[in-house]
């Protein structure tokens, strides 16, 4: 018989409400996919040889992205919410605790932040090209890649690390999971007897 | 010591080889069961997990194939490395506590025992064991193939010719003999001297490549902007849709990496998770300077003139150890670079071996196999042979077969396993025939599309394209069907 348990673990009913929105940003991105599929790629949207070396590729011209810099900014957008919902879905049950959502939320903003400063960034990279300045020994809107993009989900290790018992593995989920291993072992022994 | 560089070098790989014998001969004495064979006894320490954990996502193909790809497209495959961080986070998050706890509860010595478990389903189990089987070929192959050639190289410039054939049997008898006699303990206690090895490799290449250029990285940068200014911007040359399905399938694919995944079930305590996440992510940043910094120095000093260009793209890493690096580093990373290799290819073969004798055998029987430790020893040797003679005869025939398996690899489990495990494991409502509908779906997705050499536009990446779809349909079709009804003790251990 299962035993009872503290209202913020074990009986709370599983929120459908993650994967309804998961599914729901999931088909957008196959939206998103599909329409890639049927419209021409500008020219030289996958770089090509270098006129020199041939060992190596070049991007070309930036105005390559001129035109796709909005679907790719959409195309990272859901990809971030798969993210952020795949979190919530891991501890959603335990994020009434301590403002879970709301850390989670600022999270998730991090790593937006990152990627929007990134794509503003790369606007202006467009225009200076060759001239553009230089952060941090990178281009600006690489240097947001490196030590934005890279850098942001710390936030999630360090909430990880500093809430782990409020959100992750609550005192009471050890107790609980012993006397599970616990019946499990009894009735191993019943069996074997 | 410029006229000892390739002595040098040999001796820092065959010390480093003969650490991972005797490794296999002291895990020898501990390993007494399949139990200890597979899972380690689940008594793993924080910082074994977690250097095991990074060197086992950080293969060879980081130390070869990584900088190769930058100094062939510039930035493009660094989002393969900046979105390490979001994929610890996310295979943290959803299974670091969930695979430790169903292992213990159901005793599981593999990652489709525990879909098995979790689905209620051999069908599921056999799906899991089968997706592993096929990337392992592919993987294993690849790293087998990587290291021979590595060794090749070593040993021509000493000794004169020799063949690959050779050197694939010597790699892989290396490999084999700590893998048989110590399983996953022999792998794990290895990964951590390999794990050490690699960051002090990679933080010694990183000083050296910022000296080779003058200016360092702003210098790299200055030059590269005048040759083709994308290169160095954040896309690189692949395209913007290009580096961000990279990002994609990179991060979250993390999560369906059944040689990662499966470490963690294998820690001593559930809360030991806690630690083992940053010790993970801080060891493969400091690794990945490597990928970074050889890439970039190679591309400036290639286009300033400085060093003829390379034969090909996998040669940025040896050029750059042979022409830029003392001898002592070069023996270091040489070392570093089997380390790589086989920190991988020890889980491969390890979750290979469990797939052949325990998985499908079980998914058939009903139940395992008697004397299960002798058959995994069995297993491990036989997966081996014929991922050597598989690299052998890709070689003969031109290389490419192993090229498609190998690239194969990450795509396929994660498009196979990231829903199967990473979602099913937190989600009660997902059902088995998603769970088998999802893997086999991304499987013929992944092979249809890297046999049939069907070009994706704006440069997507296959296995990204494959990880929505089977992401899609595992939600759709569990979310259409009637909710599942769960053994008592899975539905518990999934509240917690």
């Amino acid at each position: 018989m299962a035993a009872t348990t503290p209202e913020t673990s074990s009986s709370a009913p599983e929120p459908r409400g993650y994967a309804l929105f998961l599914f729901a940003v999931l088909l957008l991105l196959c939206g998103l996919l599909g329409w890639l599929f049927v419209t021409a790629p500008p020219p030289g949207a996958v770089g090509g040889p270098h006129p020199e070396f041939a060992t190596m590729q070049v991007g070309g011209a930036p105005t390559r992205h001129e035109t796709t810099l909005l679907p790719a900014f959409l195309f990272v957008l859901l990809q971030v919410l798969v993210f952020a919902g795949l979190l919530y879905m891991a501890v959603g049950r335990r994020l009434s605790r301590k403002g879970g959502a709301l850390w989670l939320a600022m999270g998730t903003g991090a790593l937006l932040t990152a990627f929007v400063c990134l794509f503003i960034t790369y606007r202006g990279f467009l225009e200076t090209g060759s001239e553009t300045a230089l952060a941090f020994s990178f281009p600006v809107p690489s240097a947001w890649m490196l030590y934005g993009v890279w850098t942001a989900p710390l936030f999630f290790i360090a909430l990880y690390v500093v809430r782990f018992d409020d959100w992750i593995l609550l005192p009471e989920d050890r107790k609980r999971f012993e006397e599970l291993v616990a019946e499990k072992n009894a009735a191993a022994d019943k069996g074997g007897a | 010591m410029e006229e000892y560089r390739n002595a040098i070098i040999l001796s820092c790989v065959a010390l480093y080889l003969v650490m991972c014998i005797v490794v296999g001969l002291w895990a020898l004495r501990r390993t007494k069961s399949a139990h200890d064979f597979f899972m380690a006894g689940r008594d793993l320490g924080i910082v074994v997990t977690g250097l095991a954990v990074f060197s086992s996502t950080l293969s060879g193909f980081g130390f070869v194939g990584g900088p190769g790809l930058v100094y062939r497209m510039g930035m493009s495959s660094l989002w393969m490395v900046v979105c390490s961080t979001m994929g610890f986070v996310l295979a943290f998050y959803l299974l670091g506590k969930r695979l430790r706890l169903f292992a213990e509860l159901r005793e599981s010595v593999s990652l489709p025992d525990a879909v098995a478990s979790r689905y209620n389903s051999e069908s599921a189990r056999f799906m899991c064991a089968l997706a592993i089987l096929l990337g392992v070929m592919g993987y294993l192959a690849t790293q087998i193939l990587a290291m021979a050639t590595v060794l090749q190289d070593i040993l021509m410039a000493t000794f004169g010719p020799i063949s690959i054939e050779a050197c694939v049997a010597f790699s892989c008898a290396v490999l084999v003999f700590y893998c048989v006699t110590g399983g996953i303990i022999a792998s794990v206690y290895t990964d951590l001297v390999q794990g050490f090895v690699m960051m002090i490799a990679a933080v010694l290449v990183l000083l050296a490549a910022i000296a080779a250029v003058e200016g360092g990285f702003a210098g790299m940068s200055e030059a590269l902007l005048q040759d083709d200014p994308e290169s160095i911007g954040p896309w690189g040359s692949i395209g913007i849709f290009g580096a961000l399905s990279w990002y994609f399938v990179f991060a979250l694919g993390l999560c369906g990496q059944p040689h990662i995944i499966t470490k963690m079930m294998m820690n001593r305590r559930v809360e030991d998770t806690r630690s083992i996440l940053p010790i993970s992510v801080v060891a493969y940043a400091v690794s990945a300077m490597l990928w970074i910094s050889i890439g970039l120095v190679m591309r400036t000093l290639v286009v300033q003139g400085a060093h003829p260009e390379l034969t090909g793209s996998d040669a940025a890493a040896p050029q750059f150890l042979q022409g830029y690096a003392h001898p002592l580093l070069a023996g270091i990373v040489f070392a570093g670079l089997f380390a790589a290799i086989m920190s991988t290819a020890d889980g491969f073969l390890n979750i290979g071996a469990a797939a052949v004798v325990h998985d499908i055998p079980t998914a058939f029987r009903g139940r395992k196999l008697d004397n299960e430790l002798f058959w995994a020893r069995i297993g491990t040797v036989i997966i081996a042979v014929i991922a050597s003679v598989f690299a052998v005869y890709s070689v003969r025939v031109g290389g490419e077969l192993v090229a498609i398996l190998g690239a194969f690899g990450w795509g396929t489990f994660a498009a196979a396993l990231v829903p199967a495990v990473a979602i099913g494991f937190n989600w009660k409502r997902a059902t088995a025939t998603a769970c088998n509908v999802a893997i086999a779906a991304s499987l013929i997705l992944n092979f249809t599309i890297k046999v049939g050499g069907f070009a994706v536009p704006y440069g997507i990446d296959v296995g990204a394209l494959s990880l929505i779809v089977s992401l899609t349909l595992f939600f759709g079709i569990s979310l259409a069907s009637k909710p599942p009804e769960l053994d008592p003790d899975i539905e518990a251990v999934m509240d917690i």
